[in-house]
């Protein structure tokens, strides 16, 4: 019950803070857009509750574990909407990229590193139940294939720089039910951790260009940034490293362990395959937005106050940037 | 209970005596004493009713109604101080006495123990609502929707009073606390098909199950505002307190007579809901809303499961408490704009960020957000009707989203997006239109804390 009401209260949150610009109708359409996606999956999440209280009287998960019913199908498929409308999975995905209608910080918080993950959590939450179940754990792998290969494939051909992180991390999102799919619960937490570090970090170093350029969101009207953005430009490139698993950043210790296990597992070989071309898109369109936001020659208006003077979000980057680097070490032993 | 309702019946004189410009003080203040009164009420220490006398009682299911009613006639004499002001003395004297005397109606038939008493007062409740409508209602409508008002209910509840009286031939005697030792089972014949009939269908119009729902609309968008939050709040649960009460006798028909209306509801709720969001008039969406909310009460108690009657009553509770704060707010905008279309007054937020607040708060109160006693109620049902059937489990998640997505387009058509530019010349909020809301909420999210008050009797 407590976890519904946290859910219910993440969903509210983002409505709120998708529209913050309320005088803008975009946003707010975003906005209740977002909450559409997020309560189809309420109702699998309610389905899964009230499946919960009947067959096992309880809401607690210590003793649903103890129980150990049979015949999980019905709850867990409950909970799959759930996470696929909250983790903005295949079938409930526009809203992620609408949702980057928000303000910078805060798709860098919710969007990237914990709200979205809350679907994922939920399914880590439940393995135990999700072990004994192969149909949901086959369903869990295609799920998360088909969304990983899709969204990557739509990053591919955005020109909006927060839009291609969004859908890298719908991606990374698949990426983390692949795992759940392959019954690792523990690497998908893993990959959790360390991909808020990079994930927040890009976001960020994208706000900071954003309005560095005044608000200019699209990738062809950037460009040379290398030489006058140098802070902004190492993140940026460092947390595109670490996200396409470049060995001994942070991405390094869980995405690679992914793959590995993947590949040595005994699972669905087309699953396998799409998530391992999506894991190759990534690195694509990763270098796509180095490629046109930072190389080059200048593509904006020459009059432009490029600056990176603010203390408060050059600290945070920073912090990030340590995490990314050393985080996967860290946590790894 | 006397000591409830010789206070409120004493609130007529005080109104007719006092002078000029004390009769709002004096009436809200005392009306406010009197609520708390009835808080008292509501320590009930054993599981039976507390039994005051033979013609009064309460227990857990009335105790919290009661509580609700009498804490809106504070806030209903709040909420029209300003349409009134213009009015002569006279008549907003005897606005006033309309709303006590349907609120000593309304307090006797919470508390009532004979069922006749209780038809009594139920239909005597219709008289100072109709004189409410037509009266001092906004539009030339107003007249029509008191018709459609009045004849709807009355077709409804004749046949209850020829049921009680061939109960109480039958049993002896009608009173609430002795049928309960006395209940046998019904036997299944054709005439008892029609007593179940007889006495279920007062309370359907009432509720109002969808398909007979049509003078709610009309009623709660052409009355002024204390009597849309009074119809909101209170009369909508008269139907549903009188179903739970009625429903103990009832038994063992009601397994299969239930799945006609059972069917009505659940489709009903859907399309309710659905109707709210293509809607131009702030009012009638409320309105449908509360069509809506109820639909899910009428699943809970015809499904009869423990689990069922506690989010009914909850859910009783709680949509008084926030359909009345909507129409409250509905209110603001209409005596700003004097027009219920919602596009007239958009981007409120910008100009009126407190109200905006409240606005926020009742929305997501609406939508059944944790942990308040909305979802509460909501979810209790949905966990009774999916152990009823595992289907329904479908259409309820359908109604939720659509619940949801119409309570956030009110919010963003209302306050979001940019302002029109006729709209800078509105007053500011009042004092009393702030604390009107925060009187509606504080309850409101106390009870979230604490909902085993509002949990009825099967707790």
């Amino acid at each position: 019950f407590q976890l519904f009401i946290g859910w219910e209260g993440v969903g509210i949150m983002s409505f709120l803070l998708i529209g913050w610009w309320y005088g803008r109708t975009d946003a707010n359409t975003a906005a209740l857009q977002a909450i559409l996606y997020n309560r189809i999956g309420d109702i699998g999440f309610i389905m899964a509750m009230a499946w919960f209280l009947f067959n096992t009287n309880t809401w607690d998960l210590q003793q649903i574990f103890m129980l150990d019913p049979n015949l999980t199908n019905l709850p867990l498929l409950g909970l799959l909407l759930a996470a696929t409308g909250k983790s903005a999975q295949f079938g409930l995905h526009p809203w992620l990229p609408s949702a980057m209608e928000g303000p910078t910080p805060v798709s860098a918080l919710l969007h990237s590193s914990t709200m979205v993950v809350a679907g994922v959590f939920l399914l880590i939450r439940f393995h135990p139940l999700m072990e004994n179940n192969k149909t949901i754990q086959s369903l869990t792998l295609c799920l998360g294939a088909i969304t990983t290969l899709f969204t990557a494939i739509c990053a591919l051909t955005q020109n909006d720089i927060k839009k291609i992180i969004a859908f890298s991390t719908s991606s990374q999102l698949g990426l983390m039910i692949v795992t759940i799919g392959i019954n690792q619960p523990y690497l998908a937490f893993l990959h959790i951790c360390t991909h808020a570090f990079f994930k927040a970090m890009l976001f960020m170093c994208s706000g900071s260009i954003i309005h560095s350029l005044n608000d200019e969101q699209d990738i062809r009207k950037m460009g040379g940034l290398f030489n006058a953005m140098p802070f902004t430009t190492t993140s940026l490139i460092i947390g595109s490293l670490a996200l396409t698993g470049i060995p001994f950043l942070t991405g390094f210790y869980s995405k690679d362990l992914i793959i590995e296990t993947a590949n040595t597992s005994y699972t669905n070989a087309w699953a396998l395959l799409m998530t391992l071309i999506a894991t190759s898109l990534t690195a694509v369109y990763s270098t796509r937005i180095i490629f046109f936001a930072l190389l080059g020659q200048p593509r904006f208006l020459p009059l432009t106050s490029i600056n990176e003077n603010n203390p408060c979000l050059i600290n945070s980057i920073k912090r990030l940037l340590i995490g990314s680097i050393f985080a996967g070490f860290f946590i790894s032993n | 209970m006397l000591k409830i309702i010789i206070p409120t019946i004493m609130l007529m004189p005080l109104t007719w005596l006092s002078k000029k410009n004390m009769i709002w003080i004096n009436t809200t203040t005392y009306s406010l004493l009197i609520s708390l009164i009835s808080l008292s009420l509501l320590n009930q220490p054993s599981n039976n009713s507390l039994n005051f006398s033979l013609m009064f009682f309460s227990d857990p299911l009335s105790a919290p109604l009661l509580v609700l009613t009498t804490w809106l006639l504070p806030l209903m004499l709040m909420a029209s101080q300003h349409h009134l002001s213009k009015e002569p003395l006279i008549r907003k004297k005897l606005y006033i006495t309309m709303l006590t005397m349907l609120q000593t109606f309304l307090i006797m038939t919470f508390t009532a123990t004979e069922l006749i008493s209780f038809y009594i007062l139920f239909e005597a409740t219709l008289v100072p609502t109709l004189i409410i409508i037509t009266r001092w209602g906004n539009q030339t409508e107003r007249l029509n929707a008191g018709l459609y008002f009045l004849f709807y209910t009355l077709m409804g509840s004749l046949p209850l009073l020829i049921a009680l009286i061939s109960i109480q031939n039958l049993t002896g005697s009608l009173n609430f606390l002795l049928i309960q030792y006395w209940n046998q089972a019904l036997p299944d014949s054709w005439s008892n098909i029609f007593l179940w009939l007889a006495c279920m269908m007062a309370f359907m119009v009432k509720m109002p199950l969808y398909g007979l729902h049509l003078w709610l609309p009309k009623a709660h968008v052409e009355a002024p505002i204390a009597g849309s939050m009074v119809l909101a709040a209170i009369l909508l649960k008269l139907g549903g307190y009188g179903m739970l009460r009625i429903t103990t006798m009832l038994n063992p028909q009601t397994s299969f007579m239930a799945y006609p209306f059972l069917m009505l509801s659940l489709w009903g709720m859907i399309m309710t809901s659905s109707i709210c969001l293509r809607q131009t008039d702030l009012k009638s969406l409320i309105a449908y809303s509360s069509v809506s909310h109820m639909a899910l009460v009428i699943v809970a108690v015809l499904i009869q499961t423990p689990w069922s009657y506690m989010g009914a009553t909850a859910l009783m509770i709680a949509h008084g408490l926030t359909s009345s704060m909507l129409f409250c707010l509905a209110n603001s905008n209409y005596e700003r704009t004097h027009s219920r279309t919602m596009i007239l007054a958009r981007g409120l937020q910008t100009l009126l960020p407190l109200m905006a607040a409240w606005w926020l708060l009742a929305s997501l109160t609406n939508l059944a957000l944790p942990p308040s006693i909305n979802l509460i109620g909501e979810l209790f049902v949905v966990m009774s009707s999916f152990s009823w059937s595992n289907i329904t489990i479908i259409l309820m998640g359908a109604n939720i989203t659509i619940t949801a997505l119409y309570s956030l387009y009110m919010l963003i058509t209302t306050q979001r997006g940019k302002y029109t530019h006729h709209i800078n010349s509105i007053k500011p909020s009042f004092t009393r239109e702030n604390a009107l809301m925060a009187l509606h909420m504080t309850p409101l999210l106390l009870l979230s804390l604490n909902p085993k008050i509002i949990l009825g009797f099967t707790y």
